[in-house]
């Protein structure tokens, strides 16, 4: 071990832009997968928050409700409430306003409390009781420091903040639904219906009716319980870029691994020789190439998952909204990959010194 | 006395592009245990090939090359590499020492290579005694003086107890106080220990430290007169 850290300590440079590149690495893939599952847990979390039971949507809509552009008549809320076993139904139209960067919720807040149960927690000011009037959560007043009376600019329209709620709960921006469906130029058109049922019971009845039973067929039913997994599964391209964004990252650590262990043991020959000529086996000396590229890419990971911490930390400051999540499981995947793409990246180096000749390893200068 | 050492018809052809190149002629050799011989020759005779063939760098192309019972001829490169550990030390001209770490690291990893988890200190001591470096251990190679580094890769060699020591030309980079002195320590190791080595150097003087000294001219051995090894020494690792 004394050698290895030796080797490490002798080309700082070099030794720090390896670690680098490992962390680089490490930092991308948590950064990117802590900001989706953050953002879909937090969504989902939000949904779920509104405590209905059934999620009802025109068919082809996205229960990623930014992505979501699927409208339908308001007038099915009617049909859907003479559904044996359905109790209350509340619609909402959604938009995303690309100057606040954020979702807005059209509600009508009499049904949504019907549905919801406690309901919107106004912590300050009131619910909105006429058009252009709108209510933020404290995340979002605190990250764009909004106060009461302050103005928003929501489709080229200006909104007064007239109340701020208890963050948690649908979006971090609600109007009233038929402001919304003005603006949109959507009357009467709605994005989702949020459905409470009757009892626990009626739940599984109504979900399978909605699935199957005319007119409802074919529009898109989610019990209140999959949302998760369901917007997980509905994100474009998630996999596929999550998948991109590792290869990248193991693309990145494999090459600069390979490099430096491959200049490392080109400038070592000579003290593979005198290895060798102490009786070292071509597998002691395998084993020693892996075990320091295994050091500098376990403090590789180390220090990405440092950079990770800090740069979630200065992201929350900047950006109070973000939501970030990172399990552990993935720190464990991450790390692992790591290592994989460090044993990947000095196993031709390392073969390729266990082969050298030892007279030839010798004369080297 | 028991040869340590047995070298029958060897010899050794490079093939440099299409060009074979003969380096070792038909080499007979025979050392005994306990025996200093020195080999000099001209450079490009083929000593340092004949010194690597028997510590099992190179192959041989042809002949044996026994080390005790060990045929090296006969040998996988694996099983090469494994008599090597076992039973040889190599001292070196430019000391080959690893200069990031400390002279007892130096000592340690030889040790870790061999695996050799039962260690005698009280030998290891003695030795470090004998060659004066029982103050000089913690230090790197770049801050001792050549003398010293070598005498490092003196213990380096002997720290695990090989039945061979091949010294390739060790006093080529020292100085005469230093040559003497690393000789002066490889006469008295091979006195004290009953240690057998074989040197190769140019200076008649070095080989004048040694029982016995082997001349090779053109991949031949050209004289080898017989040993004044008369009476075996005692083997202190028996004890």
């Amino acid at each position: 071990m004394g050698l290895i850290i030796a080797n490490v300590k002798k080309r700082p440079t070099r030794t720090i832009v390896s670690i680098l590149a490992v962390s680089l690495g490490v930092v991308m893939i948590l950064l990117f997968v802590g900001l989706t599952q953050g953002m879909l847990k937090d969504s989902a979390y939000r949904t779920q928050n509104i405590k209905a039971d059934l999620l009802f949507q025109p068919p082809g809509s996205s229960l990623l409700l930014a992505l979501n552009n699927a409208t339908m008549p308001i007038r099915i809320k009617d049909k859907l409430l003479q559904v044996d076993g359905i109790q209350h139904v509340s619609p909402m139209l959604h938009q995303f306003s690309k100057q606040s960067f954020s979702l807005i919720f059209g509600i009508d807040p009499v049904s949504f409390n019907q549905v919801s149960g406690d309901g919107i927690i106004v912590m300050e000011g009131r619910i909105f009781q006429g058009p252009y009037e709108c209510i933020v959560d404290d995340v979002y007043q605190q990250s764009h420091h909004t106060k009461l009376g302050h103005t928003l600019n929501i489709l080229n329209h200006t909104f007064t903040v007239v109340g701020i709620f208890k963050a948690g709960i649908a979006a971090r921006i609600l109007v009233p639904l038929e402001t919304l469906q003005d603006l949109n130029d959507s009357k009467d058109k709605v994005s989702i219906f949020y459905i409470k049922c009757d009892a626990d019971s009626r739940i599984e009845p109504v979900y399978q009716h909605l699935l199957h039973v005319d007119p409802f067929k074919g529009y898109n039913v989610t019990r209140a319980s999959d949302i998760y997994k369901v917007m997980a599964s509905n994100l474009p391209g998630l996999k596929e870029f999550t998948a991109a964004i590792i290869v990248s990252a193991v693309l990145i650590s494999f090459l600069v691994i390979l490099l430096t262990m491959y200049t490392t043991i080109t400038e070592r020959t000579r003290e593979i020789g005198i290895l060798k000529s102490l009786g070292a086996s071509k597998g002691y000396i395998v084993n020693l190439i892996l075990k320091e590229s295994m050091l500098l890419t376990v403090i590789g990971v180390v220090v990405g998952l440092l950079l990770t911490f800090l740069a979630t930390r200065v992201l929350h400051v900047l950006y109070p909204s973000l939501p970030f999540e990172i399990r552990l499981e993935w720190i464990v995947y991450v790390a692992l990959i790591a290592l994989l793409s460090g044993i990947l990246g000095s196993t031709y180096p390392a073969y390729r010194a266990a082969r050298q000749d030892p007279v030839e390893a010798l004369m080297y200068e | 006395m028991q040869n340590i050492v047995t070298i029958n018809s060897l010899t050794k052809i490079y093939r440099i592009g299409k060009v074979d190149v003969p380096a070792l002629r038909g080499v007979d050799l025979q050392i005994k245990r306990g025996e200093f011989i020195a080999i000099m020759g001209p450079s490009g005779c083929g000593k340092s090939t004949l010194l690597h063939i028997m510590g099992g760098l190179l192959g041989p192309t042809s002949g044996d090359v026994l080390i005790e019972d060990k045929n090296l001829a006969r040998c996988s490169d694996r099983e090469r590499t494994e008599i090597r550990r076992a039973k040889i030390g190599f001292v070196f001209q430019r000391f080959n020492l690893f200069s990031t770490i400390s002279a007892r690291d130096n000592l340690q990893l030889a040790r870790q290579i061999r695996g050799n988890g039962s260690f005698d200190t009280h030998t290891v001591e003695e030795i470090l005694g004998v060659l004066g470096l029982q103050d000089k251990m913690d230090h790197k190679p770049l801050e001792l003086s050549g003398g010293e580094q070598q005498r490092v890769a003196l213990a380096r060699a002997l720290i695990n107890r090989p039945a061979l020591i091949l010294a390739d030309e060790p006093t080529g980079n020292l100085d005469t106080v230093n040559s003497q002195i690393v000789l002066s320590m490889l006469r008295d190791l091979n006195l004290r220990f009953n240690q057998t080595v074989v040197m190769i150097t140019h200076n008649s003087e070095a080989a004048s430290y040694a029982h016995r000294i082997v001349e090779m001219r053109d991949g031949q051995i050209l004289r080898q007169p017989r040993s004044e090894l008369l009476v075996e020494p005692e083997d202190i690792f028996s004890h």
